[in-house]
């Protein structure tokens, strides 16, 4: 971890802004906005495919982060929850567009399987990078196979159920590759320093 | 529903990536509202699913999606918190640089912002060193674009406006209140009222003859001055506003010191 940047020493923690956040302290919600609004506009892109749409997306998640402030959870960080609000929002927009008769956004336009760490431009301001490098070298670690069923479900909108289908392989597998893949992620991310999971 | 048959860890990573069929779906969120343990569970699973946000490529939004962001929260937050005095003390400072009424009602104080607003966040990308002076200013631009957009929309929205003339201390002082019959909303915009001494602050209230009831104080910076105000009913069921010279923690009775009078 020698090599890699580390968060200025003053940096406000997540945690703490979002509590600033619930007392209604807009400074806050702007902080963590400045912070994460690209990973969410990255995340939103990879999984709506429109750029219209990811822009709805980055406003409608930072609106219930602001709304929903007061509901989150002190004994837990604040990524996981703000990336679970954002997936959210986008899996059920995705599935609400596929659902339209003429949607363009028809199954086979969704690449099957995601490139191996999508890119290597990653933002080098955000205070999210340090986690964003373990995570991508974490995810490295994973069998391909474990890797696809997890990308497919988390950015393709795909149930486990359509994942074995559009697989050819029988649902049981589907599920047991999604559990050993989180199980083996997160054995290695404990393993390590993510400065957002104390 | 048998929910306390059987756990539903099986269930948990295929719920934490949203891949579960419907019925899935519910049992699992019935179960855990009344099973502990497994939320915790499910929680844990979570973290680590959300995890994978990182893989895709952060790409920064562009400046409209954090400027419409923070218009909606100002404008929540100015609708929601009815005279809450640092809200006020917030709305008076922007107010030092708006001249005239009439600036207001066009919109190009608001449209220099915003253009001053996109020459700082471009600027920002390009000068690392100056990062976090930039961001403070971007944020106070923001949030004045925000708070004028939404005192700006109670103004031009009127469809009545009410004089308020100069008394006591304050002869040469004049007022308009721009208001709509049924809204509880309105803004006060006060001309050339005297700098307080310390310890004292102005006082807005609306009367009728068997109520007198306190609304916001403010101190002006400026010799023009609006003054959002936020009665508990419709404007037009008063029917006198004034403004008056109190201390400063404010009055629950006016004191005998009125500066400005006016009827609704
Ligand atoms: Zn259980």
């Amino acid at each position: 971890m020698a090599q890699v940047q580390q968060p200025p020493a003053d940096a406000i923690r997540d945690e703490q802004l979002i509590e600033d956040v619930a007392r209604g302290d807009r400074h806050a919600i702007e902080v963590l906005y400045d912070r994460y609004s690209s990973a969410v506009f990255g995340l939103a892109l990879k999984t709506l495919r429109d750029r219209e749409a990811a822009e709805e997306a980055v406003q409608e998640v930072f609106w219930r982060v602001w709304q929903r402030a007061k509901s989150f959870d002190r004994n837990r960080s604040f990524a996981p929850w703000l990336f679970g609000i954002a997936h959210n929002y986008c899996i059920d927009e995705l599935r609400r567009r596929r659902a339209r008769p003429q949607s363009v956004y028809e199954d086979d336009e969704h690449p099957i399987l995601s490139g191996i760490a999508d890119s290597t431009d990653v933002s080098e301001a955000a205070l999210e990078s340090e986690q964003r490098r373990i995570v991508q070298s974490a995810l490295q670690q994973l069998p391909v196979e474990q890797r696809q069923a997890l990308e497919l479900a988390y950015f393709g909108g795909l149930t486990q159920q359509e994942i074995a289908a559009r697989l050819g392989n029988p649902l049981g597998t589907i599920k047991t590759r999604m559990r050993l893949g989180l199980q083996k992620l997160r054995g290695i991310l404990q393993g390590q320093y993510v400065p957002e999971q104390g | 529903m048998e929910m306390h048959a059987e756990h539903i860890e099986e269930l948990a990573e295929g719920y934490a990536l949203g891949a579960l069929e419907p019925g899935e779906r519910v049992r699992v969120e019935q179960h855990i509202a009344a099973c502990p343990p497994c939320k915790r569970h499910i929680d844990s699973v979570e973290d680590t699913t959300h995890m994978l946000a990182f893989v895709a490529t952060p790409v920064a939004p562009p400046p409209r999606c954090k400027l419409k962001l923070m218009e909606k929260v100002a404008r929540e937050q100015f609708l929601q918190t009815p005279t809450r005095r640092s809200r006020t003390v917030n709305a008076m400072s922007m107010w030092a640089a708006v001249a005239t009424v009439a600036f207001i009602m066009s919109g190009a104080w608001s449209m220099r912002l915003q253009q001053q607003l996109s020459e700082v966040t471009g600027a920002q990308n390009q000068i690392q060193g100056q990062l976090a002076s930039l961001q403070t200013e971007r944020a106070t631009m923001t949030a004045q674009i925000a708070q004028l957009t939404t005192l700006e929309s109670v103004v031009v929205a009127a469809e009545a406006v009410r004089s308020l003339h100069g008394a006591g201390s304050a002869a040469n002082a004049s007022a308009k209140t721009y208001m709509t019959p049924g809204k509880n909303e309105a803004v006060l915009i006060v001309h050339n009222l005297p700098q307080l001494p310390p310890g004292k602050i102005y006082q807005v209230w609306v009367a009728r003859p068997e109520l007198q009831q306190p609304l916001t104080m403010f101190n002006p910076v400026d010799t023009t001055e609006p003054v959002p105000l936020q009665p508990p009913e419709p404007m037009d069921s008063y029917n006198w506003i004034m403004v008056t010279i109190e201390d400063a923690a404010g009055a629950q009775q006016p004191s005998k010191d009125t500066v400005l009078f006016g009827e609704l």
